[in-house]
């Protein structure tokens, strides 16, 4: 009894149901906190996955495009004009569109995104592309994304067991040639790669007109400047982006387009308060009920510093007993999510410490409050 | 009584011309009028007195949880006048209160409600404040319910935790209010005996409230309050 950490920890342990009251409060707080940010990275992340592939130097999208993955069609012959410039090496069409999908096992339909990727260099990194070109280029074959949602059928599996996979894509039968591993986000379900021809072979659409378009530029070109020479050339007519802006398009849709920062946030600020609320009426009951003999300790000359310490060190204990076991939760409900929605969840270092930062601020928050009510422990009033 | 009081040595309480009031302008209510005594160290001096005399608001004066408006009041050396609450709080820690209410901390077992209060002694080593709490506990016959939380103790036993916690620190001023109101005939007159001894032994100087006729035989003085006053001339002045 030297320490008044133990005076805190008997105090919050003397009563074993509002001890785990409380550590389950904390426990909800961070499992709330951690669950919610991961699905907000992990759907930045996996929204971002497909840009971050990108290994072009410039990126060109219609000005009408507002994310890559819900583009605006633009002329075919603007892109193919830009190897003209001198700087340009070479560029390649990107088409885009969203098929539906005949489970082949059960019959059930889905929507799929198909990318048709244009002949010449592919600035697109799909892994295994390169290597199934010479099956993708016949007729009516694609490269499916292993990491789609289960619902699309068991495709790698049967794959993997020697088997042929013929699906149905918008009425038009399609071979799986191989697999690749790229994986969705919240609103993609599954990734099919083609080629720009079996592309135009399931999407009939007005000739000439791409969705996205990649440049190579010659070594020793300075991409930005690149860019300004040939948005002088193409005018309003084209959006012309370096690697890295394209990224910050895309994140900066993420942001400000999508409702995600604002649900998530939303989710993440509802666990600090459920914490707060919980540690709050805790540690308000045990100071109140206590305040005769508070008023007693500070009679026989313990300071206000003193219990003000007592109580912040009860928040404390409470914020690392809600942390472990919150952490622990919220890792199984992770392997969980990531398994069902095949969106990339992973428990960053980065995410722990941010939210033992919040659990400690939410605990300390809770005291604060808590220990307004100690000053009402007046010493004159015992005798 | 047969044990030695230093009236030679300065005294451990003074209090000259003492008044005391509550509230402010057409409320106030004046509890105490010009009180003037002194406690000397090793002596035994009782407040009597009927409920509302003014009894208890002496032994928050004089304990210094109360701030003293008008007359002088010295404790242990402290101008309780011109003291700040720091100097008022290092004061405390030198007086082992008793409360009518023992205040007790129910998370705490007895031994760690003792033990407790020695954390305001920083400078006695962990190895001789145990032996002290366990010392006074048994003192106070309470050897084989060290390890029991105040819900587990009678009245009477918490009482006598609580006058361990205020003896521990070994006060040189123990202010007392009712401390064997609670108390059967038996244990009252133990913590009597308890609180004379540390007088003896330690030098310290008891002022305790009391109704009891009981424990009227130990007191060095007794100060009979009425209406904010001193009633009689103290008889050993």
């Amino acid at each position: 009894m030297r320490s008044s950490w133990q005076v805190a920890w008997k105090q919050l342990s003397h009563s074993k149901v509002k001890l785990i009251v409380a550590t389950a409060g904390v426990v909800v707080a961070v499992l709330l906190m951690l669950v919610q940010l991961g699905f907000l990275n992990a759907a930045y992340d996996s929204s971002l996955a497909v840009p971050k592939r990108v290994t072009a130097d410039l990126v060109v999208l219609s000005p009408q495009s507002p994310t890559f993955a819900t583009p605006t069609q633009f002329a075919r012959r603007m892109l193919y004009r830009l190897p003209a410039h001198p700087a340009v090496a070479g560029v390649q069409a990107i088409y885009l569109g969203t098929g539906r999908w005949k489970n082949p096992w059960d019959k059930s339909e889905r929507q799929i995104l198909v990318y048709g990727l244009g002949a010449g260099e592919n600035m697109l990194q799909i892994p295994g592309f390169a290597d199934a070109v010479d099956q993708l280029q016949q007729p009516d074959m694609g490269l499916f994304d292993r990491r789609s949602r289960p619902t699309f059928g068991p495709v790698s599996d049967a794959l993997a067991k020697g088997e042929r996979v013929d699906v149905e894509v918008n009425r038009r039968k399609i071979t799986i040639a191989a697999c690749t591993e790229i994986g969705v986000t919240l609103g993609v379900d599954g990734n099919l790669f083609v080629t720009d021809t079996n592309f135009l072979r399931l999407f009939p659409r007005i000739p000439g007109s791409i969705d996205l378009g990649l440049i190579r530029l010659k070594p020793d070109v300075d991409p930005a400047k690149a860019r300004d020479e040939l948005v002088r050339w193409c005018g309003n007519d084209l959006r012309i982006l370096t690697k890295a802006e394209f990224i910050a398009f895309e994140k900066h849709f993420l942001d400000t387009g999508a409702p995600i920062n604002f649900i998530f946030g939303l989710g993440t600020a509802v666990g600090f308060f459920i914490g707060f609320v919980i540690v709050y009426q805790i540690l308000y009951t045990e100071v109140s009920t206590h305040l005769p003999q508070f008023a007693t300790l500070k009679a026989i000359g313990f300071t206000d510093n003193y219990l003000l310490r007592l109580v912040m060190q009860e928040s404390l204990i409470l914020a690392v007993l809600g942390y472990l076991p919150g952490t622990l939760l919220s890792w199984c409900v992770y392997q969980i999510a990531a398994r069902e929605t095949q969106l990339p969840m992973a428990l960053t270092m980065f995410r722990l410490t941010s939210v033992l930062g919040l659990t400690i601020t939410m605990c300390i928050f809770s005291a604060a409050m808590a220990m307004r009510k100690l000053r009402a422990a007046d010493p004159a009033d015992i005798f | 009584m047969t044990h030695f009081v230093n009236s030679t040595a300065d005294p451990i309480v003074n209090v000259e011309h003492l008044a005391f009031s509550f509230g402010e302008g057409d409320l106030c209510k004046q509890i105490l009028f010009d009180i003037t005594f002194n406690v000397f160290p090793g002596e035994i001096v009782l407040l009597t007195g009927p409920s509302g005399s003014g009894k208890t608001t002496i032994l928050t004066l004089v304990g210094g949880l109360r701030q003293v408006k008008t007359g002088a009041l010295t404790v242990l050396g402290t101008d309780f006048r011109t003291a700040s609450v720091a100097d008022l709080v290092r004061t405390r820690r030198q007086i082992g209160f008793i409360f009518q209410a023992h205040n007790l901390l129910d998370f705490l077992s007895a031994r760690d409600n003792v033990a407790m209060a020695m954390q305001l002694h920083p400078e006695v080593t962990a190895t001789e404040s145990r032996e002290r709490v366990s010392e006074l506990l048994e003192m106070v016959g309470l050897k084989d319910r060290m390890d029991y939380y105040p819900a587990k103790l009678s009245g009477g036993q918490r009482q006598r935790v609580a006058i361990a916690r205020a003896l521990v620190g070994r006060p040189q001023l123990v202010l007392a209010d009712e401390p064997t109101a609670a108390l059967d005939s038996h244990s009252g007159r133990e913590v009597v005996e308890l609180l004379q001894r540390l007088a003896t032994d330690h030098g310290a100087a008891i002022l305790m409230v009391t109704h009891d006729n009981r424990v009227l035989n130990v007191a060095d003085r007794i100060i009979e309050m009425e209406d904010g006053r001193i009633r009689q001339p103290e008889n050993a002045l």
